[in-house]
């Protein structure tokens, strides 16, 4: 049986909403996220300025930043991959090229978080943990918060890539989805270079 | 009134400098009081732009979305049929 619409009941007609309510959700989440990032940027600066003079690795450990400026790159690529996906997924006629481009994103994603997970690795083997000192506390705990963002995002990107090859991702979704990977890959070169040119 | 104008200049002559916190007291000398009050004009700046570009986005998002509806209506007026529909 037909549903009556707003209308043909006499109600005034319901108007979409000028932003998705998924994305309106998601502004709210990095306004917060922001202000995260924000404050172990600030936090950072005092403690190094704090130790004036001190600040470096322990021992003899020398921070990956080449192999790291790799990871940069493949990083900013997800982004622009991510916006073309989203760009595509306007289209009705281009639904294919999305989802290669959206699993290209998510794929470029994991491989950042594989990168920096092995780079985690290599410099605990060398000596450098949480406990080996206050440059080593703070860096674990910056980057390793991007990097759990980061591969957070990679799961839901994951369980969005489902739907979307199912035909069940809204457009909203996709959205909500492109600016919180945005602002994760915004955010990234702001925090390699306070941390590993410092 | 005017001994009170004159106390009023008086202290305002006699005065030395008073920071409202030791932070900015010390700012030039100890690199730590920069750190902080950079730190505390970026959590300052940070919301005020953020929730700005949100609002700003809704805004530019509403007149792109209120044009195309204007647009699609006098597209819609301009090919209706010239004929009334009978009841």
């Amino acid at each position: 049986m037909a549903t009556m619409t707003g209308v043909a009941r006499g109600l005034p007609e319901r108007r979409p909403p000028v932003v998705p309510n998924a994305v309106i959700g998601t502004l709210v989440l990095v306004l917060t996220e922001v202000m995260y990032f924000c404050s172990l940027i600030s936090s950072f600066n005092v403690i190094k300025a704090q130790l004036f003079g001190n600040w470096a690795p322990p021992g003899d450990v020398r921070l990956p930043i080449a192999a790291t400026a790799f990871n940069t790159a493949l990083l900013l690529a997800s982004g622009v991959t991510m916006w073309l996906a989203n760009r595509a997924y306007k289209v009705p006629s281009k639904r294919t090229l999305a989802q290669l481009l959206f699993g290209l994103t998510i794929t470029l994603g994991a491989c950042f978080v594989g990168f920096q997970g092995y780079e985690w690795v290599k410099l605990i083997k060398y000596g450098m943990t949480m406990q080996s000192g206050i440059f080593a506390a703070t860096f674990f705990l910056i980057i390793g918060s991007h990097a759990a963002h980061v591969a957070a995002a990679v799961l839901v990107m994951a369980y969005l890539y489902i739907r979307m090859v199912r035909g069940k991702l809204s457009q909203g979704g996709m959205q909500a989805m492109q600016l919180f990977w945005l602002f994760v890959v915004a955010v990234w070169p702001v925090l390699y270079r306070l941390v590993y040119f410092s | 009134m005017f001994s009170l104008m004159s106390l009023l200049l008086k202290s305002m002559s006699t005065s030395v400098p008073a920071f409202a916190c030791a932070v900015c007291g010390n700012l030039g000398e100890d690199p730590a009081a920069g750190a902080i009050l950079a730190g505390t004009g970026l959590l300052s700046v940070a919301p005020i732009l953020t929730i700005g570009g949100g609002i700003y986005y809704v805004y530019r998002k509403t007149k792109v979305d209120r044009g195309a509806a204007s647009d699609s209506d006098a597209d819609s007026s301009s090919t209706e049929s010239p004929m009334p529909v009978s009841e």
